[in-house]
Parts: C-alpha cells; structure tokens; sequence
C-alpha cells in the first residue's frame, strides 16, 4: 500500500499523518476489516460455508454409496458437479442473510455516516 | 475554510436551511448555535456531503467535500456520538476507517492514546459510555489530522475533565491553523471555548460575528447584588425602568440599571454590599436574539400551559 503524501493536502498547517487518496480497492479493504471484525458475520460466513461444502460432501458421499447399484441410464446421466453443488441453493440463503445484516447494522448503528462521509465518492458519482 | 453559500435545504415541504451563508475562518474556533431544529446539524451534514443541497454551495477549502480525493485529510467530522456497530472495537471501528485513507495502525494507535481510549481499544463499542462514545467520534475526526474539524456537539455526555479536554484540545488546533466549526448547546461551554459565533434559527443567518461583540449586542443585562440589605436596597434603586426580582435570600437580579448606577445608589444610602456583579451573559444574549425561531418550545408558565391545553394549535 503507497503512502503517498499528496500535494493538495500540503496546506498551511503541513501534514504529519500519511494519507493516501481514497481508491476501490482501499475501501474494499476497510469494509474487510469491518466484515471480520463482527462475530455476526464471521458466524454467518462459516455457516455459508459449512452449507455448501459439507451439503456437498454429503450429497456427494450418498450418490457415490448408491452408484454401483444405478442403471446404466442413469449412470450415463450422472451428474457429478451438480451433486457437489446441492448446497449452494442453502450457501446462498446464509450469504444473503449476511449482506442484509451488514449494511442494515450500518444503517441502525448511524455507522454508515462515518462510512459515507470517509468515501463521499460513493455516494456522489453513483447518484448523481 | 469552509464557505457555505445561499445554502436551502428542503425535506418535503419542510425548510430545513433557508439561505445559509458563512465562511468559517481557520485559526479561530467558531462556535455554531441555534436552538433545536434550526438546522445546525442539516449544515454540518450537507457540508460533508451526506446530504445533498436543494439549491446553494458549500466548498471545503475551496473545492466541494466529495471532490477530494482524501477528504478525511480535509475535514474531521463528528455528527453523532456512539453511531458505532456495537460489535466493532474502537480499534476495529478506526482501523476501518483508516482503511479508506491507506493511513497506518500506528496513527490508530496515536489518536486513541490521544483521547484517552488506549486502555479500552479492544473493547466492543456497544460497552461504551456516551462520553467514551465520543472520544471515540472525536478519534475518528482526528484520524487524518485534517485541515479543518466539525464537531456536533462534542461535549454532550463528557466530565468535567472531557469537557476541558475537549476546550484546550479545539484551541490548540485552532492555534496550528486549522479551521473548526463545534456546535453545542451549552452557552457558558461556547462563551469558553468559541471566539467567533454563527447563530442561526430556523435555517436563517441570526448573527455571524465575535464572541465579544455578541455579548455586547444583548440589550439587556442583568446586575447581581448580594447584600444583607436588600429589602432597603430594593425600595430605593425602584423606578419604572428597573426591575429587581430575587430568587435566593440576600440576592437581587436587577435588570434595568448598570453596576455602576447599581453601586453609586447603595454607597449614598450606606448600604452594604458583598456583590456587585454585571451579567451579560452569552445565555442571555442568545436567547434574545433566538427568541422569535426557536421551534420547539415549551410553556414557562403554568398559566400558559392551562392556554395551550385550551387551544391545540
């Protein structure tokens, strides 16, 4: 990460602290801190996970009990990734509820004034 | 500098800031007043961009706030103490917004040593006291050591030795040359800290001009006198300009008459007197001069309040 001391800034009373222009990637960075700091949504992510991979596994471990007792007809239509990704449909539920917890508790908590007023960008190049 | 000009702002039919203008200096603290609802916080909050003008400028050190490429160097902004997620520590909670501005954990770390929050860093802000809420809203304003500071009430729910904190810490980086905008309702708090005043009401320019000149604009001030004497004192500083009310014993408020008329009268009767105190207060003033705005307010009396309950306006 550059830390770049910017010419405009460089005011009268001199600048002590490194600053470096707000960019995409940087606030992608401090919505990541945010995001793994919360016990709420480190839950709610592990629990994402847990949905897609192990539904997926377990998916994956019956059709594999079964197959040697399938007819060839279905054996010849089976479906091996579509039986790993059975839990996406559940994976995508806990994301979703993840999203909506996250910038719902910036809205409740006043966070999202700190947020905004940090990046003011965000709001006026995508409303205007 | 931080200039406001012809600035409206409407929610619906509701006038929120009806042609605002102002130029807040740097190297003074400027207090900004208004009683509730007249639009201080609805300026702070367009200054920065968080809301949108309906018609009007506002420019931040010559450019509009969302036009700079690392606007936390520009201004440090403090609207609401405790708008925290309560999960996130006030380390998190900075780190964060370090973040936006690629700033280093180490000037974390310096402004929460700097507010005295360095014992309680790790800590869930859903803990926090208001007063430590808003240490923490003021670490945040000063994470980029910025140009220029706008507090909202910054002292609300602070001790005593916040409160100082809070003055010596505003003065001193007024003195760099910073520019800084604090609003407060606590008058004696402003007549402390503030050497220059923006009042407003209802949305409206009320008076832009020095702490000094502002107390000296009140028409009325009031002389407080403590003597054993008082019911004698009382009979002969009577007339029809002057007014004496008295609300403990052994003190009386006159309003009306200067302290020198005040003295003058009490040595020609040989009365005496353990006080003489002229009263211009910045309370005082701004209540005058806010009197006709302000928006909410309650009955004084018991009378009025028999009136309002008689008709519901």
């Amino acid at each position: 990460m550059s830390t770049t001391i910017m010419p405009e800034t460089q005011a009268s009373t001199g600048r002590r602290v490194a600053v470096a222009p707000v960019t995409l990637w940087r606030v992608v960075c401090s919505e990541w801190i945010k995001l793994r700091s919360l016990r709420s949504t480190r839950i709610t992510l592990l629990v994402s996970f847990v949905l897609m991979a192990g539904l997926g596994v377990l998916a994956a471990a019956i059709a594999a009990g079964g197959y040697s007792r399938l007819p060839a007809a279905s054996r010849a239509s089976f479906d091996a990734v579509n039986t790993t990704l059975t839990g996406y449909q559940f994976a995508q539920l806990a994301v979703g509820v993840l999203g909506v917890v996250v910038i719902s508790n910036e809205y409740s908590s006043g966070m999202i004034r700190a947020t905004l007023a940090a990046v003011p960008g965000a709001v006026s190049d995508t409303c205007r | 500098m931080i200039e406001v000009h012809d600035l409206v702002k409407r929610y619906g039919g509701k006038t929120a800031v009806n042609g605002l203008t102002f130029t807040v200096q740097p190297g003074v603290v400027t207090g900004f007043l208004g009683p509730n609802g007249a639009g201080k916080s609805t300026t702070m909050r367009l200054i920065v961009g968080l809301d949108r003008p309906t018609a009007g400028r506002v420019s931040v050190n010559g450019k509009s706030y969302d036009r700079w490429a690392a606007p936390l160097a520009e201004v440090g902004v403090l609207l609401e103490a405790k708008a925290i997620h309560p999960g996130l520590s006030a380390y998190q909670y900075l780190h964060a917004l370090a973040a936006t501005h690629g700033i280093g954990t180490r000037r974390v770390r310096e402004v929460l040593d700097m507010t005295g929050l360095a014992s309680v860093a790790d800590k869930r802000a859903g803990g926090f006291s208001l007063g430590m809420g808003q240490r923490l809203g003021i670490a945040a304003a000063l994470l980029a050591d910025p140009e220029a500071l706008i507090l909202d009430e910054p002292v609300n729910g602070l001790d005593i030795e916040g409160v100082r904190w809070v003055r010596h810490l505003l003065k001193n980086l007024a003195r760099e040359g910073r520019t800084i905008l604090v609003s407060s309702h606590l008058m004696s708090e402003m007549a402390q800290t503030a050497d220059h005043l923006i009042v407003i009401g209802r949305g409206e320019l009320i008076a832009d001009t020095s702490v000094t000149e502002f107390i000296q604009r009140a028409t009325v001030s009031n002389v407080r006198v403590r003597s054993p004497e008082g019911s004698r004192l009382r009979d002969l500083i009577a007339g029809p300009d002057v007014t004496v009310s008295s609300d403990e014993i052994g003190v009386l408020t006159v309003t009306g008459m200067t302290s020198d008329q005040v003295g003058t009268i009490a040595a020609e009767g040989g009365i005496i007197l353990y006080e003489l105190v002229p009263q211009a207060s910045l309370e005082e003033a701004f209540l005058q001069l806010t009197q006709d705005t302000v928006e909410y307010r309650a009955p004084e009396t018991s009378a009025e309040l028999a009136d309002a309950g008689r008709n519901p306006a």
